[in-house]
């Protein structure tokens, strides 16, 4: 193993992808210098029509994309699912990097970064961006506490590790419910959108559709970062487990569809889509490609159980949650108030760059710390 | 005493003198003949199609920002103004999304930016003096007082003179109503000048999903330790049987 481990560590393809990874986040702090010395105005296409853009988008879809940790956790410790245990330290290590990248991200897009921290002190409970920040905040605390595990054992405190351990329970049961609390809120945030956000996308169920989407999004993503682990970190997804996601993905999805279809009849929203066309169009990628594609590709049985399968139906599913967030907080609303918007390239080399940190954070902790137990 | 601002669009005849003292009472510079709000620009005025329109905050009685604020930046005065502390905001623009009327502006241009928009003159309300733009103006368009007694005087002039004037108090009930009224010769919702269609107070709009969080928030906390303890049991008494049976297999 040792053997093998050295070869991948300096194959070609692990060069090239490092080089990449460099260049990205070399060019990202450079943007972050012009973001933080110029100013917003100057660097973004941010607007007073546009006052949340692709940082926000991507930042919030992220916060989705990560509920795989407290989805695996509840899974493994509440419902005593124990086939998932080899992948248990992968998946809070995915939702610890994907929200500590998520408050730094969060940062850049304040006007004031260097008052990131009032929440802490300034509180109006009646705002569900106070309420989410602090569920995402405390959930962040909690999963600090669950990395420290792998970690604990990885620097060989052995004892402090075995005491951490000793409350893996509770750690899961506060991951849900904070988890389950944030990601719906998110949602609430943008129910005071009415009027200003395409009726399409609206709806007094947000917070529900927020959460239910965030299930099939972060059991995808976390599919594929374990594919990511598979390519780089010479560990092998079981074929036991690649069923089992499957089916997890699938019938995550099929509950999102399901909200979302009544949601559609209650608010009787066709009539809406027949005289909007942009609208149309929008809604019918967000949800024909990554909601409803991947649920006929999992339920075809060969698919689903193929690695193949699964990480084709995870990249649509990971791409729809994308393209679902997007409409919510960024199509959405141009589409209601006809104002023009496209990131500019700081916005884009900024975000890149957060998103190449985070993968290189996670194949570095993931190769030095015991998260894939297989290792072991 | 709630105060507010009355615009008559009929009697307004654009000079700009109200937007010229609201720069001088601010001390603003930019533009001097702005098209539009701005971070300059508190209040404007402008011709749509023959009438008259004043863009300003409508400082609603009931306010979206104010509820949305995380760090309560936003404030509702007892006596009408909605007010804007530097010192507390962090910049979310929050209040910019939830604005029904589109309000807020941002000093884009600075590295270090503040909201900006009309704050009814707090300073000179708190002495007893009118608005800027309502001591200032020739013709009587803009008046600053009581909201109650400015809601009278603008059914009086409706009354008074049906003929030039559309029938409504824009501002009354609106999202709530707000401190900030209008009346004018047409339905100024149709051109341009942009109002709530709902009479709800916007606030309400999160308060339902904001009181469900902490019922949701225990019922799922007991939920998941009753399938804990649930589960937990019947491996134990999986295991137990196991145990019991293997002698009788032997």
């Amino acid at each position: 193993m040792t053997n093998n481990s050295a070869r991948t560590r300096f194959s070609a393809g692990n060069i090239i992808t490092w080089s990449i990874l460099a260049a990205i986040i070399v060019v990202g702090i450079y943007a972050s210098f012009l973001r933080f010395s110029k100013g917003l105005g100057a660097t973004t296409h941010l607007s007073d029509a546009v006052p949340w853009g692709l940082w926000i988008w991507f930042t919030l879809s992220r916060v989705a994309l990560s509920a795989g940790g407290f989805i695996l956790c509840a899974l493994f410790f509440i419902f005593g699912v124990e086939k998932f245990h080899p992948v248990l330290r992968a998946a809070v290590l995915t939702a610890f990097v994907g929200y500590a990248l998520v408050g730094v991200e969060l940062i850049y897009d304040l006007g004031q970064p260097l008052h990131f921290w009032h929440p802490l002190i300034f509180w109006n409970w009646r705002s569900p961006m106070l309420e989410t920040s602090w569920c995402i905040g405390t959930y962040m605390a909690v999963l600090g506490l669950e990395v420290s595990i792998p970690f604990t054992e990885g620097i060989g405190w052995k004892r402090l590790s075995d005491l951490l351990k000793k409350f893996c329970v509770a750690f899961a049961l506060a991951g849900a419910v904070l988890s389950t609390l944030h990601q719906s809120s998110i949602g609430t945030i943008f129910l005071i959108s009415s009027e200003k956000l395409s009726p399409v996308w609206y709806s007094s169920w947000l917070p529900v559709l927020f959460f239910f989407s965030a299930l099939g999004g972060g059991i995808a993503f976390l599919i594929l970062e374990l594919f990511l682990a598979q390519k780089f970190l010479n560990w092998n997804f079981p074929p036991e487990l690649v069923k089992s996601f499957g089916r997890l993905l699938l019938g995550a999805l099929a509950i999102y569809l399901a909200a979302f279809a009544v949601d559609f009849i209650r608010l009787e929203k066709w009539s809406l889509l027949v005289r909007d066309m942009n609208a149309l169009a929008w809604l019918s990628a967000e949800l024909g490609l990554g909601v409803i594609l991947p649920m006929v590709l999992l339920s075809i049985r060969d698919v689903r159980e193929s690695a193949l399968g699964l990480r084709l139906s995870a990249v649509l599913a990971v791409a729809g949650l994308f393209l679902n967030r997007l409409n919510v907080t960024v199509v959405g609303f141009l589409l209601e108030s006809k104002a023009r918007y496209f990131p500019t390239w700081q916005e884009v080399s900024i975000t890149l760059m957060i998103l190449a940190i985070g993968v290189a954070v996670f194949i570095t902790a993931a190769k030095v710390l015991p998260i894939f137990q297989s290792r072991e | 005493m709630s105060n507010g601002i009355l615009f008559d669009s009929v009697k307004c005849i654009g000079c700009g003198t109200c937007c010229e003292a609201c720069k001088g009472e601010h001390s603003l510079g930019g533009d001097a003949n702005p098209d539009d709000l701005g971070a300059d620009t508190l209040t404007v005025v402008k011709e749509i199609d023959g009438v008259m329109i004043r863009k300003l905050c409508r400082h609603c009685l009931q306010p979206a920002c104010v509820s949305v604020c995380p760090v309560g930046a936003l404030l509702k005065l007892p006596n009408g103004p909605v007010i804007y502390n530097t010192a507390r905001c962090i910049g979310c623009r929050y209040c910019f999304v939830a604005c029904p009327y589109s309000i807020p502006r941002y000093e884009w241009r600075s590295s270090s930016p503040r909201v900006r928009k009309c704050d009814m003159c707090a300073a000179r309300l708190s002495r007893g003096e009118p608005t800027a733009c309502a001591e200032v103006c020739p013709r009587q368009a803009t008046l600053s007082g009581d909201r109650d007694e400015l809601l009278t005087a603008a059914r009086a002039r409706i009354k008074s003179s049906p003929d030039p004037y559309f029938p409504h108090v824009f501002g009354e009930f609106e999202a709530g109503g707000s401190s900030v009224l209008f009346i004018a010769s047409r339905d100024i919702s149709q051109i341009g000048m942009k109002m709530a269609r709902s009479e709800k107070p916007w606030p309400a709009l999160t308060d339902l999903g904001m009181k469900s969080v902490p019922p949701v928030g225990i019922f799922t906390g007991t939920a998941l330790f009753g399938l804990w303890w649930t589960f937990k049991r019947r491996k134990q008494v999986k295991a137990l049987e196991c145990r019991e049976r293997k002698p009788h297999d032997k």
